[in-house]
């Protein structure tokens, strides 16, 4: 029940995308079509499930003040937090180059449905922005982390397709010349994250 | 020269990049501690004072059972300070709440963040956020005093509600039948 | 000369990084609430872009290409991590209000993007006017909304009250702040505007 409230909880309540707005460079970049929408929200979802529980347990058990007891008595007063940030990138950035090998190797078709989206998430904020949440909600055990990191991938997912579905119905509209494609989706997303402000009301 | 996409020059270039990053950091880091620490001390102490609203008092730190309360005296006056720490959105948020003497009614408070949104959650350290604590009863409803000021900021409002709720919680036992603090504490340095 | 006009030209408006390119979305909408963060923000990340594109641009022949995002990324993260702390040690104020920026600036994908595409491909000298004049265009659109979000949430420019005191409901007057403004989503509304309005003006951007 716990860890359906923190995955419902992350999907809509916090979403990255819609209600933090994270993320928002690929958002609006990569949703003219479904299917590229759809292809970089599957990595999102990938790249959130390998990284906030990798990232979790490096947190706990080698960043945080005194983490390094578990070595020796005498790390006991080391704290490594200064790192956290650069640690944090370098494993997702690793990561990223890690996951396109593997599914370049055994999944061929996924990665060429992915393309050039993987590569591309290394620099997506979404995917750090969740790392630092999780490290901030102080989750206690990989259930909860797990649970927080499908409710947020999917809710990034989530969000850019309704984007891209949104962006190819506007296709068919009489819109001012200047302001087709790049403005009217600022303002669609704009209207959009208004809209997920209504679920902060909501309280788990 | 060795081939620049090999495995091993890869491998090499990304391990003496990285140690040399973390050694410089690290090295950084370490050798600045100690200023590092005697500034987090100095701002640490003027948030005390300020959330007093004492600029000059001394201020010492006492405790009892785990729990911390600071002293500020200037002149005839000395009032107590309760810290409090909690979550906002991107990372700790702490204050001190400062109490009128003989009495449970707040003074002043101060507070700041580590990492709140600029001009969102940040505000909860200008001076004006702190100062909406004052005048108000120490009990529950002392959580709610900021809540209007932080449109805009619902997780780092939420963070300050549950932290003052926390801090409420924790030390209403040291108040007596008459609703003055009690400071049977003991002196556990000088700030 | 002209070159060089020509240069500047199209960094700050043809092609800017936030309204043409749609890069560092997310930093604007996190530091437009006040002119004063914005101000702060962008010339942090001008300082940022403009050295780790000289630095990146230097050892560029060197970077094996399979690592070269975690290596961009660290040579980022360096500098502003080096900064935050110094900065801690011997100017603590000013730091108080910098270290919320650090992780903006270290995620904020205009430096990646110009890493990628021009310090990758280019002489120090010129990744470095690269870095330095994006990081200005960054900083342009960044004042431009602060200014409207500012100025319609808080009835201020700067931290200086604009509006006068008397105007508003609370002191019996008609004015009351537009609270929209302060909310991220008004941010994009208003990105969306400039976007449509350069569009308008420059017929030639393309998508």
């Amino acid at each position: 029940m716990e860890l359906l409230n923190i995955f419902f909880k992350s999907l809509f309540v916090e979403n990255l995308a819609l209600a933090f707005f994270l993320g928002m460079c690929s958002f609006i970049a990569v949703s003219k079509n479904m299917q590229t929408a759809r292809g970089l929200g599957f990595a999102v979802i990938i790249m959130l499930l390998v990284t906030i529980p990798l990232n979790w347990a490096i947190g706990r058990y080698l960043l945080a003040p005194g983490a390094l007891k578990w070595i020796s008595p005498a790390f006991a007063e080391v704290d490594l937090s200064f790192l956290t940030f650069i640690v944090f990138i370098a494993v997702i950035a690793a990561m990223t180059q890690v996951v396109e090998m593997v599914v370049e190797k055994y999944m061929p078709s996924l990665h060429l449905s992915l393309g050039i989206f993987l590569p591309l998430i290394a620099v997506n904020c979404a995917i750090l922005g969740a790392s630092l949440f999780m490290q901030e909600r102080a989750y206690t055990g990989l259930g909860q982390v797990l649970a927080y990191a499908a409710g947020s991938g999917l809710g990034w997912f989530l969000a850019i397709v309704s984007l891209a579905a949104i962006r190819e119905r506007l296709r068919y509209s009489d819109i001012p010349r200047g302001l087709q494609g790049m403005g009217i989706t600022f303002l669609v997303v704009g209207l959009m994250g208004l809209a997920f402000m209504g679920f902060m009301g909501i309280r788990f | 020269m060795m081939n620049k996409n090999g495995n091993l020059y890869t491998l090499l270039y990304a391990l003496i990049l990285a140690a040399f990053v973390a050694g410089v950091l690290a090295w950084v880091s370490t050798s600045l501690a100690p200023r590092r620490k005697a500034n987090e001390e100095a701002d640490k102490i003027a948030s005390i004072r300020s959330a007093a609203g004492m600029a000059e008092a001394s201020v010492d730190s006492l405790e009892r059972d785990g729990l911390k309360v600071f002293r500020t005296v200037e002149g005839e006056d000395t009032v107590y300070v309760l810290p409090c720490a909690g979550d906002g959105l991107w990372g700790l948020i702490w204050g001190y709440v400062a109490l009128e003497p003989d009495t449970c009614l707040v003074r002043g408070a101060s507070f700041s963040h580590k990492s709140e949104t600029p001009g969102l959650g940040g505000r909860i350290g200008d001076k004006a956020f702190g100062s909406l604590f004052g005048g108000r009863a120490f009990d529950s409803s002392l959580a709610g005093s900021g809540i209007d000021a932080l449109s805009g900021a619902t997780m780092t409002a939420r963070g300050v509600e549950k932290m003052i709720l926390q801090c409420v919680e924790k030390y209403v036992p040291c108040f007596d039948s008459t609703g003055r603090f009690v400071f049977d504490f003991e002196k556990d340095g000088q700030l | 000369m002209a070159n060089y006009k020509d240069t500047i030209r199209k960094s700050l408006l043809g092609s800017n990084p936030v309204t043409v390119l749609v890069l560092g979305i997310c930093s604007v909408l996190a530091v437009t609430v006040h002119m004063k963060e914005a101000l702060v923000m962008g010339i942090a990340v001008t300082l940022v872009s403009a050295l780790s594109n000289l630095v990146v641009s230097s050892i560029r022949k060197t970077i094996p290409a399979r690592i070269r995002i975690i290596v961009e990324l660290l040579v980022v993260s360096f500098f502003v991590i080096l900064a935050d702390q110094l900065m801690k040690a011997y100017a603590y104020p000013e730091s108080r209000n910098l270290s919320v920026y650090v992780g903006l600036i270290i995620t904020n994908c205009i430096i990646m993007g110009r890493l990628e595409s021009c310090a990758l491909s280019h002489k120090p000298v010129e990744a470095l006017a690269d870095g330095f004049l994006n990081g200005l265009g960054y900083a342009l659109v960044l004042l431009v909304v602060a200014f409207f979000r500012e100025f319609f949430g808080f009835g201020s420019i700067f931290g200086l009250q604009i509006v006068p005191q008397g105007w508003y409901y609370a002191a019996g007057g008609f004015y009351e702040n537009n609270g929209l403004f302060i909310l991220p989503p008004m941010a994009l509304i208003i990105i969306g505007y400039i976007v449509w309005l350069q569009r308008t003006l420059d017929k030639d951007i393309q998508e």
